[in-house]
């Protein structure tokens, strides 16, 4: 109350933090603020206990699509530079045609295959590309995908997905 | 001797859990195997205490035996490991001269790293490096135990298949994810120090872990003022824990509380510690709000608090951490400072900030500003809508005490 500022303070200053403590399920999102770094150098040469990651690059197509010439050749660099900076790292990796140019198949009531226009998914953000990468461990791969220039496009951003280890 | 080894068990328990637990990981490179081995060994320093004596060393016993049931259930389920996703972590021999070379610390980085949810992090936190039970860290943020169990399982997966490392930070980003651990202490901290809802004002075991955390990273890493400042700010808030409430239950403001029953080694400690912090480094958040709260700690009474000193740290506090929940502290100075319709004038643009709309101690403090005035029927209208917005039986039962005070007076 009033008359106690320090507890107003302590106990309550950050509550609307706190009250998100109480919600069971709410996901707040990775916070990925990695700055750009050399990652580790060194520690991927000669490890071979190695996991794989998709990189999934997610963003606004009509953005994408707007993008002028100058800025087309910017993304590109930036590509060009990440791939660089991940060395062997880089297992494969490819910008998809947009969500409209996919096809979708999919079971139809009678069991048959359902052939239908479009993405699987139709949502304003759509996947646009994607890097498999090898690396030693998430820091590192963090550290690589923030050079990636869709991590500050402010329409867009790249989810990390660990690939599954079939041993 | 029994009930001297059962203290002596809790007290390692509570002390040299988190030493306990993050050496016996390095060694299984899985949290849940290192659960249980080390349960295992405080199960079995109660069985062998009693007959052989308490070790001088408890904890070097306590690792001991974690690690050697570790070694042993590791020998037995070699095959059936291979398949498992262990920890990602160096293999490197750890080097007597790296100051951050702690398992503790591992521990507590991986605990909180940004890739797990804020809430996720405090219940892995509480978990793992304080070992509280999954049934305690379930009760302490009111969700059920399963749902607990459940984020805490998923928690623990995802380490482990996104190979979270347990890992010290590299210098460069050490201070960004120090960051993070003391947002997670001071979290647990405020949660404890005013319970959102329930019957008691204050959760004592969620206090005590927080201060044992942060207590825990300013003996590791004692050069970092921002650990000091926190650690500061939390003991300087909990000299005054025994005066927060009366022997009959009822809520004690910062005026009515019993000074001289204040802790002076906590308030000394704290004064020291926010010093040092000081010395180090400009100040920031937490440095500022220590320094608010030793003003009232030193101030010999409520009436020779110097609001002057503590509405200038308020300007520089919301220069670093702007946020409605200061501007709202800061009017509130204001108010003890130049009088309560400047408090209430303070805080008039505050009443259309999205951010407060549910917020109780922006009705309490407007309440109490019109009290004071008094505006008798708008404060009682405030009054209300503060306790709609509050849960905390202890705190409803002030306000409810308020409002009837100035309903007596109010024509309606």
């Amino acid at each position: 109350m009033r008359g106690d500022p320090v507890k107003h303070r302590i106990g309550t200053d950050w509550r609307e933090m706190s009250v998100q403590i109480v919600e069971p399920d709410v996901d707040l999102g990775p916070a990925f603020s990695v700055e750009d770094e050399k990652a580790h150098p060194g520690r991927h040469d000669g490890r071979t206990d190695m996991a794989k990651y998709m990189l999934l690059i997610h963003g606004d197509e009509q953005q994408w699509g707007a993008m002028t010439a100058a800025e087309r050749q910017a993304l590109e660099a930036a590509h060009a530079a990440f791939r660089a900076a991940a060395g062997s790292r880089v297992i494969g990796g490819e910008e998809l045609e947009p969500a409209s140019m996919g096809t979708t198949l999919r079971v139809d009531p009678s069991g048959g295959v359902l052939t239908t226009d479009g993405p699987f998914l139709d949502t304003k953000e759509a996947l646009g590309g994607y890097y498999l990468l090898e690396a030693a461990d998430l820091d590192e791969v963090i550290a690589l995908a923030a050079q990636l220039p869709e991590v500050h496009g402010g329409h867009s951003g790249v989810e990390i997905r660990p690939v599954v280890n079939h041993g | 001797m029994t009930d001297e080894v059962a203290a002596a068990v809790a007290q390692a328990h509570r002390r040299e859990w988190a030493r306990v637990f993050a050496a016996t990981v390095r060694l299984t490179r899985d949290f849940d195997l290192a659960e249980e081995c080390t349960q295992d060994a405080y199960a079995q320093a109660l069985q062998t205490w009693p007959q052989n004596g308490i070790p001088a060393r408890p904890a070097a016993w306590l690792t001991t035996a974690a690690r050697n049931r570790a070694l042993d259930l590791l020998r037995r389920e070699a095959t059936l490991r291979r398949t498992l996703p262990l920890l990602a972590m160096d293999d490197a021999v750890p080097t007597p001269e790296d100051s951050l070379d702690d398992d503790r610390l591992r521990l507590v980085f991986t605990c909180c790293h940004p890739a797990l949810s804020r809430e996720t992090q405090i219940a892995l936190t509480l978990r793992l490096v304080c070992g509280l039970s999954t049934v305690e860290v379930a009760r302490a943020f009111l969700v059920p135990e399963a749902t607990m169990a459940a984020r805490i399982t998923r928690a623990k997966k995802k380490i482990a298949t996104s190979r979270i490392p347990y890992r010290v930070p590299s210098p460069d980003h050490l201070a960004e994810r120090v960051g993070a651990v003391l947002e997670v202490v001071h979290l647990v901290f405020t949660t404890g120090h005013t319970a959102p809802v329930g019957a008691s004002l204050v959760r004592r075991d969620l206090v005590e872990s927080a201060i044992s955390l942060a207590r825990m990273l300013h003996l590791l890493m004692p050069s970092d003022a921002e650990i000091s400042a926190l650690l500061a700010l939390l003991l300087l808030i909990d000299a005054r824990a025994d005066t927060r409430v009366s022997a009959s239950g009822r809520l004690l403001l910062l005026s009515e509380q019993e000074r001289a029953r204040w802790d002076r080694r906590l308030i000394s400690e704290g004064v020291g510690l926010l010093t040092d912090a000081l010395r180090r480094k400009p100040p920031t958040r937490y440095a500022v709000e220590a320094a608010i709260a030793a003003v009232h700690a030193e101030a010999p009474t409520w009436a020779e608090t110097d609001w002057s000193e503590i509405v200038g740290l308020y300007d520089v506090l919301r220069g670093l951490w702007p946020s409605p929940v200061v501007e709202l502290n800061r009017a509130v100075a204001i108010g003890f400072r130049d009088g309560p319709q400047a408090g209430l004038d303070t805080l008039a643009p505050l009443l259309a900030d999205p951010a407060l709309a549910t917020y109780p101690y922006l009705s309490a403090a407007r309440a109490d500003f019109l009290r004071q005035l008094q505006q008798w029927t708008p404060a009682a209208v405030a009054y209300e809508e503060a306790l709609t917005l509050t849960d905390n039986e202890v705190e409803r039962a002030f306000l409810a005490g308020r409002l009837a005070e100035v309903r007596a007076h109010s024509p309606m």
